[in-house]
């Protein structure tokens, strides 16, 4: 777990980063192109994180946030370029490492919380049953409950200790935050925070940069499908004497 | 493959057994109240097959959900087990449908007066399981040609998916049979005479069992490839 000062993570010391540029990356993207049709959805995107980060994957809708995170949990594949998660190249051994979170249920109607505590257990092996159970108490999920009777932010809060009740080396989170009230929203980004492992990365989507910001260590902007901007948010904010969100909407200005 | 099985049929469970109890009060209604013996047959045989059509038709939502779902496109097993655990679910259903079948025909007295079956009376038990395994072939075949086709729609980025969905079906099933008929093979199942015959492993049975294995080697690389969720 993360130490957390009100809310806000505590700045990594710089020998941490030294340290970690040296080690392998927990995700590698390396001239990834994808098109449908004539519609280019990325392009020539590179990239690596490294282990211990938590990454903001920022773009407005439809610049190619969601279909990279996709193609990094193996749900689509690219036209050209190589993804890479810890080394081993997209696949089902990297399914077996990366924790996904799509916007889209991940649980069947007919399950009860329990059942979608128990369908993760099956599958991956990096599952951890006591650290499910502490993040259903944080979230306020009751295992008995079905998943069809949940409300909007209590799918998302069950979606995320779905996705953290893991021990992966990288977890990504597609808009965690999208469509959720302001109180669902704040235990998202604390849960975030406070079950995420040190020694794995999140990288997380959205386009509601003010909520997210303060949770961020590295930030990558995406526009048109093109990586147009990836540095540390402290470098930013030195640099540009901006928050991410004023950055944000400078870069993405119509 | 078996965990996600388990999971198939737990998605199921409610459908095929509330199916399946009003499937044997259906056929013992039947058995005690409807004295004609050619509209007992009749409506028996319509509920046997009714039933397994419903099993089909489990089968094929069951694949078509999970290779469309995210919850089961990123775990980490293969698109062969992805394939492979509703053609189980579907095959074991009709082995159950199957079993109560001989299980009924061995109690009932109606079927005796229907002469097409007295035929399987004749049958050794080898035999017998032969002819129950020539019927799981058959399911197997049919469900693997309903997965290809719809993976085949559901692998192009185009609109009017449905309409490739079934168009890749009718050439699939039509190209097969011109096939088949073209390399002179004796087809099984199409004529009850001819099901009868004994001829229960034929060079058909062989040429599906081909088929069915180069059907789910397309599969696995069109889900690979190019089923995107």
């Amino acid at each position: 777990m993360n130490a957390v000062n009100n809310g806000t993570r505590k700045a990594e010391p710089a020998a941490y980063t030294a340290k970690a540029s040296l080690t392998q990356p927990v995700l590698s993207v390396s001239n990834l192109t994808k098109t449908y049709g004539r519609k280019t959805a990325l392009n020539n995107v590179t990239f690596d994180i490294e282990p211990g980060r938590i990454v903001g994957l920022l773009g407005t809708n439809g610049s190619g946030k969601s279909t990279l995170m996709r193609i990094a949990a193996g749900l689509a594949q690219p036209s050209s370029g190589q993804v890479t998660v810890a080394g081993e190249p997209v696949g089902v051994r990297s399914k077996g490492l990366v924790s996904f979170m799509p916007d889209a249920p991940v649980t069947e109607d007919w399950m009860r919380i329990k059942d979608a505590m128990g369908f993760y257990r099956d599958f991956y092996a990096d599952f951890d049953s006591a650290k499910a159970s502490e993040m259903l108490q944080f979230m306020k999920l009751n295992p008995d409950d079905r998943v069809t009777s949940l409300s909007k932010g209590m799918k998302e809060r069950l979606q995320l200790t779905l996705a953290f009740s893991r021990r992966s080396k990288l977890y990504l989170l597609d808009e965690p935050i999208g469509g959720v009230d302001p109180v669902a929203r704040g235990k998202i980004l604390d849960a975030i925070l406070e079950f995420y492992d040190e020694d794995s990365s999140v990288v997380i989507t959205t386009h509601l940069v003010r909520d997210i910001e303060r949770i961020f260590d590295q930030v990558a902007f995406i526009r048109n499908g093109e990586l147009v901007l990836m540095d540390e948010v402290e470098t930013l904010r030195t640099r540009t004497g901006k928050s991410v969100d004023e950055l944000f909407r400078e870069v993405f200005a119509e | 493959m078996i965990r996600l099985l388990k999971y198939d049929w737990r998605r199921n469970m409610t459908y095929l057994l509330s199916a399946f109890v009003l499937f044997v009060l259906g056929e013992l209604a039947v058995e005690w109240f409807v004295s004609n013996s050619d509209a007992a047959v009749s409506l028996m045989i319509i509920g046997y097959a009714a039933m397994l059509v419903f099993i089909v038709v489990s089968a094929v939502k069951t694949y078509v959900k999970n290779i469309g779902s995210s919850g089961r496109r990123m775990l980490p097993v293969t698109s062969l087990q992805h394939i492979l655990s509703p053609l189980v679910m579907g095959l074991a259903g009709t082995l159950v449908i199957g079993l109560l079948f001989v299980l009924h025909f061995s109690m009932s007295t109606t079927f005796q007066h229907y002469t097409e079956f007295d035929q399987v009376s004749s049958l050794d038990p080898g035999s017998v399981v032969l002819l129950g395994l020539s019927g799981l072939e058959s399911m197997m075949f049919e469900l693997l040609l309903f997965f290809l086709a719809y993976t085949i729609g559901r692998s192009l980025r185009v609109k009017f998916k449905a309409v490739i969905i079934v168009a890749a079906y009718l050439v699939l099933q039509n190209g097969l049979l011109l096939i088949e008929d073209a390399l002179k093979l004796d087809n099984l199942g199409l004529n009850s005479s001819e099901f009868f015959s004994m001829k229960l492993v034929s060079a058909s049975t062989v040429f599906e069992l081909i088929c069915s294995l180069v059907m789910i080697v397309v599969m696995v690389k069109l889900i690979d490839k190019r089923v995107e969720v």
